[in-house]
């Protein structure tokens, strides 16, 4: 076990150092010169020529590329160029809410797809069956922005039942998490009815029936538990977005989170704070990623085993 | 056997249906849409579906574009229109000026089926042309994901060893990166346009490919005509071109498809966020974003596009569903 995950957290080595690379790169083809879009119109050559000096701007290429990996490594992001504070403090101060966020969504995710997933296999084909299935797809489908308005429209200015945006008590939180977790729950509802079929199809379930158990109790104790596997894929391949800055649905709802922090900063082209954002949600979408192996290592033995073998 | 189960499956018709509606309204855009897509009528700002009005389309010269205004009458004196609009003001206009069927006044009476925007432009015929927007990206995306995907996939899988190694690392990296993150990086960092999210959602977009093809090279390379096409010294390009991509295409075709949705999808969000199409281009996202915050009194014009995206994005992926099942029972996988 320890193996394994020690197997995963190395192989992210080389992951984070290219994700490293990305953003620097990505930074650097940027048409103009950062030091004129930092001090804007107002500005003479012997400022920038300063500025240039201070930024180490004039360094070679690969220089300015070490420095800015220490610089990421000691949890130095650099300085916003309009408020001048350290990017680290800002994203600091943003990431609880994006945090917050994202676990109340991923909530509402597995409470609504695992209800939907279990419901919907009991009797495949039926009526509720394929409404389910139909209104999944449809979730899938539906852009997250839209949703979001139509939510805001229906609930927030129709029905006036919550507050339609803003940031405040758990009032504010409800609509941007059920909008950001049903595409989740959409697609956690197809996998736990796939998973509760197949499952139910197997020869230890028709050894409980002919024990004869009762159906219930079928379902809850020799079923159910397989519907974890589905549960940590969604976590897996969705929390990392959600926590990398759900950033349609936060700037909809004027969520202030790292998703709208880093829109504002695109909009201001404000390039440290777009840098530093950027880099840290890959950061944790890469962590995240590698959290949810582990936690599959944990539940299921078989990737375990298959896994480290390699 | 295959048209049998393809008419049993409500998906695939679904599916089918909903594709061939945005490609045909793609396609024949300029026949389809009632009206221009970017021509205002500024005293219709914010009518509801199903609005009626008149309008005049005029040209104040010969050589100048049309343009139409709202009207509540109109006469002819000679041979100038004099024309009330809906502010009773008087206009006069030469007849010969005035373009519209009726030879008389040119007064049009416009229906406005999904109603108009906070520019008076005809929702409708706005969503009509955004089909080709939405369809361009779709595919030139999804081919230059195609194209990367496959090179690369069947270079890893043929060759193996170092190359392989780089590749893979390299595709790890790709998917290190959330998808819309790194588009909001791409787009972000150049100046926001239509060609730009081309582009950037098809380099995002490959590893996906690339890994699928990868895998499907190194599967069919133990197969046993496979290793006997090699001991007769056929060369692996050959048989790579001649042999393991002509087998793996059912899981490509399945692969692009899914991928149509997928970048129609991330240009509507682009879009959506002002880093896509630029005003006053007819993309979907664009259109939400541009009347977001008009929600309150005309919700129409958000909800609108809304609808169309999810219409073409539930399009592709049911038909890539569906390709999948019949291509290849066994491929079947729930997603």
């Amino acid at each position: 076990m320890i193996q394994y995950f020690l197997n995963r957290l190395l192989q992210t080595i080389p992951v984070l150092f290219g994700v490293i690379v990305i953003t620097f790169v990505l930074m650097y083809i940027i048409p103009g010169d950062p030091v004129v879009s930092m001090v804007g119109e107002r500005y003479n050559e012997e400022t920038i020529q300063r500025l240039r000096e201070d930024m180490h701007l004039d360094d070679p290429l690969f220089i300015q590329f070490f420095r800015y990996v220490g610089n990421v490594v000691r949890g130095n992001f650099g300085n916003s160029f309009i408020t001048g504070e350290p990017v680290i403090n800002l994203i600091m101060e943003k990431f609880p809410n994006t945090m917050m966020l994202a676990v109340c969504a991923m909530f509402f995710a597995i409470l609504f797809g695992l209800t939907a997933g279990i419901l919907t296999s009991i009797r495949p084909g039926s009526f509720i069956d394929r409404g389910i299935m139909v209104l999944a797809l449809a979730g899938i489908s539906a852009p997250v922005f839209w949703v979001g308005l139509i939510l805001i429209l229906v609930v927030g200015v129709m029905l006036r039942w919550l507050p339609p945006t803003g940031f405040g008590g758990i009032e504010y939180l409800i609509l941007p998490a059920l909008t950001l977790g049903l595409r989740s729950a959409a697609y956690l509802a197809r996998l736990t009815r796939a998973t509760m079929l197949d499952v139910m199809s197997q020869d230890y379930i028709r050894t409980a029936r002919s024990k004869k158990l009762s159906e219930w109790k079928i379902y809850l104790q020799h079923a159910f538990p397989n519907t974890l596997i589905p549960v940590i894929t969604v976590i897996g391949t969705d929390f990392g977005s959600y926590l990398s800055g759900a950033v349609l649905t936060e700037s909809i709802f004027g969520w202030p989170g790292i998703g709208r922090l880093a829109l504002e900063a695109i909009m201001k082209r404000d390039f440290p704070v777009i840098q530093g954002t950027v880099l840290f949600m890959a950061i944790m979408f890469v962590l995240m990623n590698v959290l949810v192996d582990m936690l599959y290592g944990v539940v299921d033995p078989r990737i375990r085993l298959e896994r480290s073998g390699k | 056997m295959i048209v049998n189960r393809t008419l049993k499956d409500p998906g695939i018709i679904l599916g089918i249906s909903f594709v061939l509606i945005i490609v045909v309204l793609g396609i024949f855009a300029p026949w389809l849409a009632p009206r221009n897509p970017n021509d205002q009528i500024l005293e219709f700002r914010h009518k509801p579906p199903g609005f009626v009005g008149n309008i005049i389309n005029y040209r104040l010269a010969q050589d100048l574009p049309e343009t139409s205004m709202a009207l509540q009458n109109a006469f002819v004196e000679d041979n100038t229109a004099i024309i009330v609009d809906v502010l009773n003001r008087e206009h006069r206009i030469l007849l010969k000026n005035i373009s519209g069927e009726s030879l008389t006044t040119g007064k049009e009476t416009v229906t406005f089926w999904l109603g108009t925007d906070q520019f008076g432009r005809d929702i409708l015929s706005r969503i009509i042309y955004g089909a080709r927007i939405s369809l361009m990206v779709g595919f030139t995306a999804s081919l230059i994901a195609l194209s990367i995907g496959v090179l690369l996939g069947a270079l890893s899988g043929i060759n193996g060893g170092k190359i392989d190694t780089i590749i893979m690392r390299f595709t790890d990296v790709m998917f290190g990166f959330p998808t819309l993150l790194f588009l909001i990086g791409i787009t972000a960092a150049l100046e926001p346009s239509l060609n730009v999210v081309f582009l950037a959602v098809g380099l995002v977009t490959w590893p996906g490919m690339a890994r699928l093809v990868r895998g499907q090279v190194l599967q069919l390379k133990e197969q046993e005509y496979i290793q006997s096409a090699k001991t007769l010294g056929i060369s692996k390009r050959t048989i790579l071109i001649r042999h393991i991509l002509p087998n793996s295409l059912a899981p490509i075709i399945v692969t692009f498809t899914l991928g149509i949705a997928g970048a129609i999808m991330a240009e509507a969000s682009l879009s959506f966020l002002g880093l896509g199409a630029q005003p006053p281009t007819p993309s979907w996202g664009a259109m939400i974003n541009n009347s977001k915050d008009f929600l309150r009194i005309a919700p129409w014009s958000s909800l609108a596009p809304g609808m169309a995206i999810a219409i073409a994005v539930l399009g592709f992926n049911l038909l890539g569903d569906s390709i999948r099942d019949l291509l290849d029972p066994k491929m079947r996988r729930e997603r």
